[in-house]
């Protein structure tokens, strides 16, 4: 998310549209965009019906407490970053999709742990193929 | 110009401000980076 903040304009720029999905309720993710201010529209999905359609995998409560994404978890808030208190279900894994204007899948991005997130450069490079 | 063979999947979505619109018409205009979040917090 941090990321995708720091390189929203170059991905404006870039010709893409980024759309967020979380597992709120309409009223929480309204609370959440507010909280952060954050400069996307954030699709509502508390029963998870789009990731599901999106074959975003779950994790299993061994997978994620696993000590390497302890660590990884632990030097992000060094970094600064915080965890606060997560709404949806915790074993959802994340993913990111790009879709051109003819509704093909040319990039595909599904988390294998909850750390493994795609590189924001990367996905300039495909906007860039787009154009 | 295609570029994919893989079809996206196309769904009626509710957005934080409680509007709603088909996900194609997200994509209709200009690529869309559609991010999945672990969790909201």
């Amino acid at each position: 998310m941090a990321q995708l903040r720091l390189k929203h304009t170059q991905l404006e720029q870039a010709g893409g549209r980024v759309v967020l999905v979380g597992m709120g309720t309409p009223e929480e993710s309204a609370a959440f965009v507010k909280k952060l201010a954050l400069p996307f529209p954030l699709i509502s999905d508390p029963e998870r019906r789009l990731y599901q359609a999106y074959d975003l995998r779950m994790v299993s409560s061994l997978e994620l407490f696993a000590p390497s994404l302890v660590v990884k978890a632990v030097t992000a808030m060094a970094r600064g970053y915080t965890i606060g208190m997560p709404i949806g279900n915790i074993r959802q894994l994340p993913g990111v999709f790009i879709i051109d204007t003819y509704g093909g899948i040319v990039f595909s991005h599904i988390a294998k742990d909850a750390a493994d997130h795609p590189d924001t450069e990367a996905i300039l490079a495909v906007l860039n193929t787009l154009r | 110009m295609r570029t994919s063979n893989k079809q996206a999947i196309d769904s009626m979505v509710i957005f934080a401000d409680q509007s709603s619109r088909l996900l194609s018409k997200l994509w209709r205009d200009q690529p869309l980076i559609l991010v999945f979040l672990r969790h909201l917090g």
